[in-house]
């Protein structure tokens, strides 16, 4: 009788068992075109048999596992992050590098050459009231080309701020879906397969934004971390970000562009923190690219020196000469030249945006007479016109010309662009990368990844002894086609 | 006879091209694949070197030298993610089959490799 008891009693472990498999293969089929879901496999654990005892043997169903593999996931996750900083990157610099031009018919480099013509030219006829139209109207053009660049930073400013309040948004709606996914895994106990692939997908978006380390719970919910430290969600708790323009305290110019920081839930700064993925790009922009061309609470930015220098210098040049000369005897004074530009002074951060020509100088008092001595009647254009080629380290910016200071600042920008662009095309490749690692993994067991993983090594070391080669190579041939550099 | 080197750049960057999807693809096969393409790209390189000449660059060869420049640091850290990839998950095999050294270092990979005896 105890045989046929015990006997049904594996018979209907054995059946409870195999439906719970079949349960599990139906869902692999319902979510076969799931994204981010992986297939399960259930393990069935061999009970021990032993009548005497009251053990029956047969099997019951054992846990889940499964597939899909956190470690691969993780990498795609780290390749999403990389991918979303170097794609705003490539966004954001694009716009910065069209404010640069020095190719063009406009801008500050063609009207700074345009300025130096016009100095030039009154420097031949010092009395023709025309050049010197020309010089107000060519010192004017320049302002404005500074002004419309200060502007294009300030709005590229603008549109970060605006995209850095959207991303912690987009942060912010994925941690409250993945709230909500908790909270159903942990009710399924552990055990949904189709949530369990919606928290992965969730976990991918958010990748995009922020770098962030996930790990499954003993309950089936994920614990996200940002920065593999600052909780974003746990069980079913979410803990969001907020966004706020500050000026720092160490600021010495309050009225300087404010900096971008981003909060942990409890307040914390953890600007610093995020360094990768959308949400890292654009604070990079909006806290360190732009300010190198506007300024800070504590320096003006290369634009605004710029601008400032340069005016500076037209307007010393222009102060030391005369209008008119004094009378031969002596009882009228000469009359000294008067500044050509003004800018805000009470803001350094501002002198690009502010720049203008005087509103009340006119073409006669733009002085021409250098007093010397000996007295030059068109000393001061001439020296103006000089500017163009400096030769004395007052007419220079950081050791070189304005048109080079300008083209240094163009060329930075590109170089920035052309280095996010590679870095963009390098991201989607090691996605695609990860993506297929991925895929090759998952469902292939241990021992036959043991053995490819040795096969796997042999491959790199010989892949990278080919590499160096090739690179040795490269040298040499840059030594060849380009001797010197 | 000087020749431009742009068309040998050209080739070279072609297989490194190559070898970069096929580092995409991160198969062994692939794998074995690029290091053929990276060969090509060196024997490309060496055959320009060997003639003695290519002149210096003129603009065509100036644009080759930096796609070509491009391409090999893509294809240097296509491989560097790849191989990290394989040494992390090499690493988190090891401690799951062999637990953590007493310095809490993953412990050396266990031979998991099997035979087959028929006959």
């Amino acid at each position: 009788m105890a045989g046929i008891t015990s006997s049904l009693y594996v018979q209907a472990g054995a059946i409870n068992a195999f439906e719970q498999a079949i349960a599990v293969t139906s869902a692999n089929v319902a979510n076969a075109n799931s994204p981010g879901y992986a297939s399960q496999t259930q393990t069935l654990l061999a009970m021990p048999e032993d009548i005497a005892q009251g053990l029956t043997g047969g099997v019951i169903a054992g846990e889940v596992v499964s597939s899909q593999n956190r470690y691969a996931q993780q990498a795609v996750s780290n390749q999403q992050t990389a991918l979303g900083g170097a794609t705003q990157d490539v966004n954001s610099l694009t716009s910065l590098q069209s404010l640069f031009n020095v190719t063009g018919t406009s801008g500050i480099s063609t009207a700074l050459s345009t300025l130096y013509q016009s100095f030039s030219a009154w420097g031949q006829t010092p009395d023709d009231q025309t050049a010197r139209q020309a010089v107000l109207t060519a010192a004017g053009n320049l302002a404005t080309a500074f002004n419309q660049t200060a502007s294009g930073l300030a709005s590229a400013a603008t549109t970060a701020q605006t995209q850095l309040q959207q991303a912690v948004g987009q942060v912010n709606a994925l941690l409250g879906q993945l709230q909500q996914l908790n909270t159903e895994a942990m009710a399924d106990g552990a055990n949904d397969a189709g949530v369990d692939a919606q928290i992965t997908t969730v976990v991918q978006n958010l990748s995009q934004y922020v770098p962030v380390t996930s790990t499954q719970q003993p309950n089936g919910s994920y614990t996200v971390l940002l920065a593999g430290q600052i909780p974003l969600a746990m069980g079913n708790q979410q803990f969001p970000l907020s966004f706020e323009m500050y000026q720092p305290a160490t600021a010495a110019n309050t009225d300087a562009p404010p900096l971008a920081q981003v909060m942990a839930s409890d307040g914390t700064d953890i600007t610093s923190d995020i360094t990768s993925g959308q949400l890292g790009a654009l604070l990079d922009f909006r806290n360190t690219v732009l300010p190198q061309y506007v300024g800070d609470g504590n320096h003006a930015g290369s634009l605004n020196t710029m601008a400032q220098q340069f005016a500076d210098t037209v307007n010393g040049i222009l102060t030391s000469g005369n209008i008119t000369d004094a009378s031969a005897d002596g009882t009228v004074p000469a009359v000294p030249g008067v500044p050509l530009f003004t800018y805000d002074t009470t803001n350094n951060t501002d002198a690009a945006a502010s720049l203008s020509v005087s509103s009340t100088i006119t073409p006669s008092q733009l002085a021409a007479i250098a007093p010397g001595p000996p007295e030059v009647s068109n000393g001061i254009p001439l020296a103006l016109a000089q500017l163009e080629n400096p030769e004395s380290a007052a007419d220079e910016i950081d050791g070189e010309s304005y048109t080079a200071a300008f083209g240094d600042m163009a060329t930075q920008a590109g170089n920035l662009l052309n280095q996010a662009t590679e870095e963009q095309q390098v991201a989607q490749s090691a996605l695609t990368q990860a993506q297929n690692l991925l895929q090759q993994q998952s469902g292939v067991d241990l021992n036959q990844q043991a053995a490819t993983l040795v096969e796997y090594q042999r491959s790199y070391e010989a892949n990278a002894e080919m590499l160096t080669v090739l690179n040795q190579l490269m040298q040499d041939t840059i030594n060849i086609l380009e001797p010197g550099t | 006879m000087w020749v431009d080197a742009a068309n040998g750049l050209a080739a070279a960057r072609v297989e490194v091209e190559r070898a970069c999807r096929s580092l995409v693809l991160a198969s062994p096969q692939a794998l074995t694949a690029s290091e053929g393409a990276l060969g090509r790209a060196a024997e490309a390189l060496r055959q320009g070197h060997a003639t003695g000449d290519w002149k210096p660059a003129g603009e065509g060869a100036r644009i080759e030298l930096s796609r070509l420049q491009a391409a090999i640091r893509r294809a240097g850290r296509l491989l560097a993610s790849a191989s990290q990839y394989h040494a992390g998950w090499l690493r988190t095999l090891s401690a799951m089959t062999g637990g953590y050294s007493p310095r809490g270092e993953a412990a050396p990979m266990q031979d998991m490799r099997r035979m087959s005896v028929e006959g």
